[in-house]
């Protein structure tokens, strides 16, 4: 029982071994002046940097132009991939019309198309949330077209049988069944959604978190480049947890999601 | 909760040159039947003898290719009856609680939790159906059928995955709540032993036509050591296996045994 415990105790000590390791080479190489403040500044420098950036308000300005634009480029796209998913997935018939065509647009790289993309839209904020909202579609689309047409068919054979039609079957059979690999897509567009915005904000803007990175590159002050990047990183970590969140929650049902209930 | 299933008698079914064929392969060939209601009727035959495929017609879940199909009830020759089928799974929605499950297809709460009540799993009424057994889970599938007060309940070799003391306690509910609802029971089954345990009637199917039909004359609740159960299921798995069963039980005169094969005489016994 001690061992155990002993063991659980190092199971929680060891993966933070590398990272502080990391941290401490990192900050005595750069006190020493091995690595140049120019390269890679001393964390403490980038830990200060981003309070002189909270202190002046300047952080979170960047940071609620960013959180915007990813928000409604995903809103957009991820709506319409569910939408597209949906009437995909329910419709033999749509399917046939829509899926060869969407699978094909699938494989174009949609950071391919940012030339195109400034020529329609100019370089103003439709362009980026064009690009956020086309880089979160077709991971939902794809995922929510999958997840409704793997829906069990017993389930579905058993629901007409007991008099479940129309919305009630997909409200209450079609859409649960189809929920777990919606939210896998829901994880992957997140992930994209990112990415898209690191992309477009590199580009052209004038405010968001990008913009702060591109700025102060141009003043050499890589401190803040770094508080950009892990800026993004928070972020991202963030959007993961609130995914999982989500499937925690609407999957509770499902033995993988379960904690401490026993079969 | 006291409140009492209201009596409903079960629907008769009469078949007349029944046909189903999957391509060129006649499943059904022109099968003619009459289910009585409030009968207790069991199907038995090989795999792919067309057991399935009959219950799956009686469910309306699959159409005949030719002959007649009609429920005999107060509204004869529609199609309207509550029929509820118990498959082989149980088919039970992982995502809903086990009493949303017996609800499913607009199931007033009470009745569902009657129906929970009557299958003794009312403790599991908030469980999610992956923490329950399989023997757990086949009795929610029971209450949910019950649930819909159904006049006719097909069971489609729903006990076949369990094992034998679980199978036997399913015989003993399945049976009660037959004699308490009255609703007509249709099920298929390989399990000889299991079809004169519950059946009033055992037909086995043979190629697609109905090969044997006998009359289960014994008082329930019933025992699977008594010498006239033990004839009756020697006659089937004869009919079945084509070889000739001895009784078990070799004190046990052979003139008894025979005698305690009731309607003998359908079967060409060797010596």
């Amino acid at each position: 029982m001690s061992l155990s415990i002993r063991n659980r105790a190092l199971a929680g000590f060891l993966p933070w071994i590398v990272p502080v390791a990391l941290l401490l080479t990192w900050q005595t190489g750069a006190q020493l002046g091995w690595i140049t403040a120019r390269v890679l500044p001393a964390p403490t420098d980038v830990v200060a940097a981003g309070w002189r950036l909270t202190a002046s308000g300047e952080l979170w300005f960047h940071l609620k132009s960013s959180f915007e634009r990813a928000a409604i480029g995903f809103v957009i796209g991820g709506g319409l991939g569910l939408a597209l998913g949906f009437a995909t997935g329910l419709s033999r018939w749509l399917s046939l019309l829509l899926d060869s065509t969407l699978q094909m647009v699938r494989n174009i790289p949609h950071l391919a198309l940012i030339p195109l993309v400034i020529l329609w839209f100019g370089i103003d904020e439709t362009a980026k949330i064009f690009l956020v909202a086309l880089g979160s579609v077709f991971p939902i689309y794809l995922n929510t077209y999958h997840g409704i047409r793997n829906v069990d068919t017993q389930l579905l054979e058993m629901a007409r049988s007991y008099g479940v039609r129309g919305f009630a079957l997909f409200w209450h059979v079609v859409l649960p069944g189809a929920l777990p690999s919606i939210l896998v897509g829901v994880r992957f567009a997140l992930g994209f959604m990112w990415l898209t915005l690191i992309v477009s904000e590199t580009i052209s803007a004038t405010d968001g978190i990008g913009y702060l990175a591109m700025d102060a590159r141009e003043f050499m002050q890589t401190d803040v480049v770094l508080v950009a990047i892990l800026l993004y990183a928070v972020l991202g970590k963030l959007a993961d947890i609130s995914a999982k969140g989500l499937e925690l929650w609407w999957l509770r049902w499902h033995p993988a999601y379960q904690r401490g209930q026993g079969a | 909760m006291a409140k009492q299933a209201p009596a409903k008698w079960g629907v008769g079914i009469t078949t007349r040159n029944l046909q189903r064929q999957f391509g060129d392969l006649k499943v059904l060939k022109g099968l003619d039947l009459d289910i009585q209601a409030g009968e207790s009727l069991v199907i038995i035959g090989r795999s792919g003898c067309g057991k399935s495929t009959l219950l799956r017609l009686l469910a309306a879940l699959d159409e005949p290719d030719g002959g007649k199909l009609d429920f005999v009830g107060e509204s004869e020759g529609s199609r309207d009856h509550s029929v509820r089928m118990m498959y082989q799974e149980p088919r039970l929605l992982p995502w809903k609680t086990v009493v949303e499950n017996v609800g499913i297809g607009s199931v007033e709460p009470v009745e569902a939790k009657f129906a929970l009540h009557e299958v003794e799993l009312d403790s599991k009424a908030q469980n999610w159906p992956a923490s329950l057994s399989g023997g757990q889970k086949q009795r929610v599938a029971l209450a949910r059928a019950l649930a819909h007060r159904p006049e006719l309940l097909l069971l489609d070799e729903p006990l076949g995955a369990l094992d034998a003391l679980t199978r036997s306690t399913m015989h003993r509910l399945i049976e009660s709540l037959w004699q308490e609802h009255g609703f007509t029971l249709v099920m298929v089954t390989h399990d000889v032993s299991e079809a004169v345990m519950l059946a009033d009637r055992v037909i086995v199917l043979d190629d697609g036509a109905i090969g044997l039909d006998i009359n289960i004359r014994l008082p329930r609740p019933r025992v699977a050591t008594d010498p006239i159960f033990v004839g009756y299921e020697a006659r089937l798995l004869e009919y079945l296996t084509g070889v000739p069963v001895e009784p078990a039980d070799k004190s046990l005169p052979r003139h008894k045994w025979e005698a305690a094969r009731p309607d003998s005489g359908y079967l060409a016994i060797s010596n």
